[in-house]
């Protein structure tokens, strides 16, 4: 059916609940009339930024500016220089933040449903991977009323929700289960982000049942030795890191619970799930289609418009599974930021005073690690150097300075001899 | 207090932070006590949010204090090891 806008409400209920906020449940349907308030009061731009941190003003903040025909553009970071950077590329924009509003009031009575432009870039997330210069990825409401569908289809098989979940709006994984869900998938979305066990335990006891956490690997591992008591959980989904099986036999047992992970990317939104505790093979979304050659996946998919590279090798095992054979060697994941471990090397050796270096990830470890040849400079120095040029998820924790590199006949670098050559370093004193 | 040497309790709290967020590097007892813990490694220990996740675990662990990110209090505590120290004691005792 070829319908030029998105409706919202969609078939379901206007008055079912789409937010939690202090304690107060906030309809569809008064949601969408705050955005249309916000709409009139925004300034004219092409471009919205949207850092706020409350999924209210989120949600809000972004229908409004949908309304506006304005794009959302959404940092991959909230640090000042990425906002900089990406305000001084797009110059007709205005910011929306946690104050956006600020002096709205609430309205009372209930609003039409609202129509937002299928077609035109609604939404722009961006990734900075291993070079600092930050890629664009243009998301239409087409696109997201899709994504939000097909998750909770597959995430949601005994209906909605009510969700906390631990990760940025800003960030796919984040969008897709903090907004998409909530906004296209019957969800009821708690309006906090909450990041210690004690913020995420007192977001889901503010919930009625049925809930679910949406997390990572680092706050599972966190809650647990927090010993923290959580309500009961219909499930846990967990995404932007490898769970180990081990991790979620232990969430399973604590939480009387169930873990489901996602993979995916920016590029793709979801490329499949899986139950973590139920073995190796992954499914892929209804109506999606993997083809590998040369170690290359490719995925096809309805609700992208182009079949996407993968940075993941898959292997099809039966109709509809998958299997994650692993990274293109060169690839890492850290805090759910991708980066090329060649990249962050270039990087690193156009700081001035380097004369050789090497950034790699020590297997098992959960940030990268770097020996360098930089005669009279000092760890600290090269470390903030390094976090001008890449993300700072990728800045190594050890960067050891070295006298010289293991590099074998031919000048390459052998793993075992970077490992070796980092606990040399780790246990001796640095060069002067 | 001093401005450049650590208390007892700061020394021991520092001790724990090099622990769990893999400081290699840093002897404790050489760390300064009013130094930011966030920020750039010049100025600071250049940490970032998913060590304030690791310091939050290690206060539980040790001091069996649950830091909040949603208190303001809680999160002004991060900005050195003396304020830390200090908030995270007044909250274990009262």
């Amino acid at each position: 059916m070829s319908d030029d806008f998105i409706h919202l409400p969609g078939k379901e209920a206007a008055a079912r609940t789409l937010l939690w906020r202090r304690g107060q449940a906030l309809s569809l349907e008064t949601v969408l009339a705050m955005a249309g308030q916000l709409a009139q009061h925004l300034p004219a731009a092409d471009f919205a930024l949207n850092l706020c941190t409350g999924r209210l003003n989120f949600i809000v903040g972004a229908v409004a500016a949908g309304l506006r025909r304005q794009t959302t553009l959404l940092p991959h970071s909230p640090i000042d220089s990425v906002v900089t950077a990406l305000r001084a590329r797009h110059p007709s924009h205005h910011v929306l933040d946690d104050r956006c509003l600020d002096g709205l009031d609430w309205p009372s009575g209930i609003s039409a449903p609202i129509s937002l432009p299928a077609d035109t870039p609604a939404l722009t997330l961006h990734t900075s991977g291993s070079t600092g210069v930050a890629q664009a990825h243009a998301r239409s409401w087409r696109e997201l009323a899709a994504i939000g569908r097909l998750d909770a289809q597959r995430l949601l098989p005994h209906g909605a929700v009510n969700l906390v979940a631990s990760v940025p709006s800003q960030h796919m994984y984040g969008l897709q289960t903090a907004v998409l869900l909530p906004l296209f998938g019957g969800c009821a979305i708690h309006d906090s982000r909450p990041l210690f066990p004690a913020d995420i335990a007192a977001a889901l006891a503010g919930l009625p049942p049925p809930r679910a956490l949406v997390t990572t690997p680092v706050h599972l591992r966190a809650c647990l030795a927090a010993h923290v008591n959580l309500p009961e959980l219909q499930f846990v989904l967990c995404a932007t890191a490898p769970l180990e099986t081990a991790l979620a036999q232990r969430v399973e047992q604590a939480w009387h619970t169930r873990v489901f992970e996602i993979l995916g990317s920016t590029e793709t939104a979801t490329i499949g799930t899986r139950r973590t505790t139920d073995g190796p093979l992954w499914q892929l979304l209804p109506g999606t289609r993997l083809e590998t050659a040369d170690s290359v996946s490719v995925l096809h998919a309805s609700h992208l418009v182009a079949p996407v590279a993968l940075a993941d090798i898959l292997s099809m095992e039966g109709p509809g599974h998958f299997r994650l054979l692993g990274r293109a060697a060169d690839q890492v994941k850290i805090a759910g930021k991708r980066a090329s471990l060649a990249e962050l090397t270039r990087q690193l050796l156009t700081i001035p005073g380097v004369v050789d270096g090497v950034i790699f990830l020590p297997p098992g470890a959960q940030r990268t690690a770097a020996l360098v040849v930089a005669p009279g400079l000092r760890a600290a120095a090269l470390l903030d150097a390094l976090a001008q040029r890449v993300d700072t998820a990728f800045v190594p924790r050890p960067l050891r300075l070295v006298h010289s590199l293991p590099r074998g006949e031919v000048g390459k670098l052998p793993q075992a001899a970077l490992l070796e050559a980092l606990r040399a370093a780790n246990s001796a004193p640095e060069p002067s | 207090m001093s401005p450049t040497r650590l208390s007892g309790d700061e020394l021991t709290l520092a001790e724990r932070l090099v622990e769990a967020l893999n400081l290699q590097d840093l002897k404790p007892n050489e760390m300064s006590p009013t130094g930011a813990l966030f920020g750039s490694h010049e100025d600071g220990l250049g940490l970032d949010s998913i060590d304030a996740l690791e310091i939050a675990l290690m206060v539980h662990q040790h001091y069996g204090v649950d830091l909040r990110a949603d208190d303001e209090a809680d999160i002004a505590a991060f900005a050195s090891i003396r304020t830390l120290t200090q908030h995270v004691l007044a909250k274990r005792a009262g």
